[in-house]
C-alpha cells in the first residue's frame, strides 16, 4: 500500500504545517482583538474585504478562528483514519466512527463558517455571490462523502463477519 | 437460530474426533467448532459435501429444523 503511505506522510507533513499556522492565526486574532486602534490595516479575508475593524468584524474574526480550529481538529481524525488504514483495522467500528465524525464535522463547520460570513455580508452591503464552487459547496459535498463511505464501510463490515463466520 | 447442527452426534456414532474430521474434510478446527456450537451464519454446499461423505452421511442426518 505505497500510495497509502505517501498520502499519510502528505499528510502527517500537512498536520504541522497546519497546526504551526493555525498557532499564528490565534496570535494574529488576540492581536486583533486587543489592538486598540488597526484601522489603518485593510484585510481581506477568503475573499471578504475588512475595510474598518469594529466589534463586529472581530466577531466574525473570532468564528472564522474557531471554524478553522474545528476543521484542524477534523483533520486530526482524518490522520487518524488513515493510522487505522496503516494498521490494517479497516471494517471497524472504530473506522466507521471515524467516518461519521469527520462527515459531521465538515457539514457542521461549512455551516457556521458561511451564515456569519453571509450576514456580514448583507450588513455591510457587500454581498459576494459565487455560483461555482465556492468553500460552502466542497465541504457540504466533502462531508455528505464522508458520511456515505461510513455507511459502505457498515454495510461491509457485516458482509466480513458472514464471510468470516461461514464456513 | 432454528437450524440445528448435530456434529456432535454424528461424530460420537462414528467415533471420530473434531481434529480427525476438520483433516479429512479439509477445514481449520475453529470452523467446525463453529459449525458445533452454531455459530456458523452459512454453510458452503462443497464443505456439506465433504461433512456427508467423511461421516457417510446425508445432510438430514447434520442439519434439523426446529420451530423456536
Amino acid at each position: 500500500m505505497k500510495k497509502l503511505h505517501l498520502l499519510k506522510t502528505i499528510v502527517d507533513f500537512s498536520w504541522i504545517s497546519f497546526r504551526l499556522g493555525y498557532s499564528i492565526l490565534i496570535i494574529f486574532c488576540l492581536f486583533i482583538l486587543f489592538s486598540k486602534d488597526i484601522s489603518d490595516f485593510n484585510f481581506t479575508i477568503n475573499g471578504i474585504y475588512f475595510k474598518k475593524i469594529g466589534i463586529y468584524e472581530k466577531i466574525l474574526f473570532v468564528l472564522m478562528t474557531l471554524v478553522y480550529g474545528f476543521l484542524l481538529y477534523t483533520f486530526y481524525q482524518f490522520k487518524k483514519l488513515l493510522l487505522n488504514f496503516t494498521r490494517r483495522k479497516i471494517f471497524i467500528d472504530d473506522t466507521i466512527l471515524l467516518m461519521k465524525k469527520i462527515g459531521n464535522y465538515l457539514i457542521i463547520s461549512s455551516f457556521i463558517y458561511t451564515i456569519p460570513v453571509f450576514v456580514y455580508q448583507i450588513f455591510s452591503k457587500n454581498i459576494i455571490l459565487n455560483f461555482g464552487l465556492s468553500n460552502f459547496i466542497i465541504l457540504i459535498g466533502l462531508g455528505l462523502f464522508f458520511l456515505v463511505l461510513s455507511e459502505i464501510f457498515k454495510i461491509s463490515k457485516l458482509q466480513k463477519e458472514e464471510n468470516e463466520l461461514t464456513v | 437460530m432454528s437450524i440445528i447442527v448435530n456434529l456432535d452426534v454424528m461424530l460420537a456414532k462414528r467415533k471420530m474426533r473434531s481434529m480427525e474430521l476438520a483433516e479429512k474434510i479439509g477445514i481449520s478446527v475453529v470452523n467446525l467448532s463453529l459449525l458445533k456450537t452454531g455459530k456458523a451464519k452459512a454453510i458452503r454446499f462443497s464443505t456439506l459435501e465433504a461433512i456427508c461423505k467423511a461421516l457417510e452421511c446425508t445432510p438430514a442426518d447434520i442439519l434439523e429444523y426446529r420451530e423456536i
